[in-house]
């Protein structure tokens, strides 16, 4: 569902210095799995993530998504992924039912408002669902987005660090719908840098630092890899053997 | 490929959504749809505290009146007596008994020369008084060189929030992004955004339309006075203020779209609504004409148009090339616009 092959993008950094985020990252995701992107925070895993949502232009290599080419099919990429981060914000003066007829309307879905009834209900958010969404609780307003990326049932889930300042029992709801994703043939991609997150719900890591692919497989093949136990001290050990650059 | 019915249905939901957005906001409502609404009854009323300040200015005034010298010695000393044919404010003929008394019923102080003359020219003489210009010409040309700029500028200064809204509060608030992450093509984006601060725009013209029909209304009854406006006139202004208030929409969006931030964005915006309301202005001195260079200067010569209109004129040669040249300029603006939001997303 998801393959990255040499993914390069540079940005220009504050002082106009060219700036590698992402240096030949390959990986690849299927149906069925979550994939977990693993580094901290400057690894380039948002950027990644952002030339997969069609948002960021790559400077050179390769990545398809759902067997769509993100640079020359980007409509039809964007009509089979649900893509969450941090900075995707809500209109603060819609209700979330609004918001989910909205997005479900420009995903061309011709049953937006029956899509809309059904995820108010799944994600319990019907309560507050005639409420404007800047009247809503940081993790109400991470449910909304969160039915807001998947109203359109897409095939892949794109979540960038999505339990970022959420409660653990909103992050717990989510963990639940994407293990329920998957379990129905999804393919999801995951980017966190907390350990305990990767652990818990990734089928499959990549550990990227500094724009770099360091290591993948699962759980088991890292420790196998690094002789570590603990997924902390295996990301440390990956780490440090990168080195400085 | 998305079929055109989608595309047309995404377009509706970004409107609604912009407008939603827009209209439930209380600084909207209050810039786009109250202040426009009693901007004309408030500027009204602080013209009728001035009328009446220069009124009182006026009695303590000695309005020159030019008479013939066998009446000169009638008349009191409230007045300057000139000799027939120099500069003044109130003219008067003698033919045998027959006075007649030539003023300006919009000017104050002429009024008081009139007043004070008819009151000083007893028996043997017939008095009769000629207003030679009625108050209700002098109001609709006042009216109609006011309110085609006061249209725009209201429409202008209505579509500043608006814009600044719809493109830089849409980014820093991350649901530009969420949009862009969905299947409908780029320009459904910015037709909506154009589109819903047209609306605004539009929302707020109609707004000083109908504060200013409904107090020209209520001081004609008040008054018994016509507006020497008739409503017909005052429709047919209605589309080019129309297609000026959607070009100022336009270029609202052109100055925000590259704004890096709301507070940028607020400054560029200003800065371009200033140079708007400036020519609107320009179209409003006594002075401008529909002619020779303000003929071809885009949005004074669409006040001007408008003045033509309200008057009973017909230029269409100079409507056809005010509306030219604002179609010309929304599309430039649109145009740049979708560029600047384009390389903004670095798509």
């Amino acid at each position: 569902m998801i393959v990255v092959d040499q993914l390069r993008k540079a940005f220009v950094d504050p002082e106009g210095r060219p700036a590698l985020a992402v240096d030949g990252v390959s990986f690849s995701a299927g149906p069925g799995e979550i994939v977990g992107l693993l580094g901290p925070n400057g690894a380039g895993k948002t950027t990644t993530m952002r030339v997969l949502a069609t948002l960021v232009s790559a400077d050179s290599g390769t990545a398809t998504v759902a067997g769509h080419d993100v640079r020359t099919a980007a409509v039809e990429v964007r009509r089979s992924i649900g893509y969450l981060s941090a900075n995707t914000g809500l209109f603060g003066r819609l209700t979330p039912r609004e918001v989910l007829i909205y997005v479900a309307t420009l995903q061309g879905c011709e049953d937006a408002e029956a899509r809309a009834e059904a995820l108010l209900d799944r994600f319990d958010i019907r309560r507050f669902a005639h409420a404007h969404c800047d009247k809503l609780s940081t993790g109400m307003k991470q449910k909304v987005s969160i039915a807001r990326a998947v109203v359109h049932d897409p095939p892949v889930l794109i979540f960038d660090e999505p339990t970022s300042g959420l409660d653990v029992l909103v992050a717990q709801e989510l963990f639940s719908f994407l293990e329920d994703a998957r379990d129905r043939g999804r393919c999801v991609l995951y980017s966190t840098h907390i350990m305990g997150e990767a652990e818990r719900l990734c089928d499959r890591l990549v550990v990227i630092h500094r724009g770099r692919v360091l290591a993948t497989g699962t759980l088991a093949q890292l420790r196998d890899q690094t002789g570590e136990t603990r997924l902390e001290d295996v990301f440390m050990r990956l780490v440090r053997g990168d080195g400085p650059r | 490929m998305v079929r055109r019915g989608a595309s047309f249905r995404a377009l509706g939901a970004v409107l609604t959504a912009e407008l939603r957005q827009l209209l439930r906001d209380t600084n909207t409502l209050l810039f786009s749809v109250l202040f426009p609404l009693f901007l004309f009854p408030l500027v009204v009323w602080l013209f009728s505290q001035a009328d009446a300040l220069a009124d009182g200015w006026a009695e303590g005034l000695r309005p020159r009146v030019a008479v013939p010298a066998e009446l000169a010695s009638e008349l009191p000393d409230s007045v300057e007596v000139v000799a027939p044919g120099a500069p003044a404010d109130v003219t008067v003929g003698l033919s045998g008994t027959a006075v007649t008394v030539r003023y300006q019923g919009a000017d104050p102080v002429s009024s008081l020369g009139q007043a004070r003359v008819v009151e000083a020219l007893d028996r043997p003489w017939e008095v009769t008084s000629h207003d030679i210009a009625p108050s209700d010409q002098a109001l609709s040309a006042v009216l109609a060189r006011i309110l085609p700029g006061l249209l725009v500028v209201l429409a202008i200064m209505a579509s500043m929030f608006p814009a600044v809204e719809a493109v830089v509060a849409d980014r820093e608030r991350g649901t530009l992004e969420t949009s862009l992450v969905t299947a409908a093509p780029g320009w459904v984006f910015v037709a909506g955004k154009l589109a819903s601060v047209g609306v605004i725009t539009l929302v707020a013209m109609v707004s000083t339309l109908a504060g200013a029909l409904v107090t020209l209304v209520h001081l004609a009854s008040l008054t018994g006075a016509t507006i020497g406006l008739p409503p017909a006139r005052i429709l047919a202004i209605v589309p080019l203020a129309s297609v000026t208030a959607l070009a100022g929409a336009a270029l609202a969006l052109f100055a925000a779209a590259p704004a890096r931030s709301f507070k940028q964005a607020q400054n560029t915006v200003t800065a371009a609504t200033t140079v708007l309301m400036g020519a609107a202005c320009l179209g409003m001195l006594p002075h401008s004409e529909l002619a020779g260079g303000l003929g071809f200067v885009p949005v004074t010569n669409a006040v001007l148009v408008m003045r033509e209109l309200l008057l009973g004129q017909t230029p269409y040669g100079w409507a056809a090339v005010a509306v030219a040249e604002l179609v010309a300029v929304a599309a430039f603006a649109t145009a740049w616009t979708t560029r600047s939001l384009g390389r903004l997303e670095a798509r």
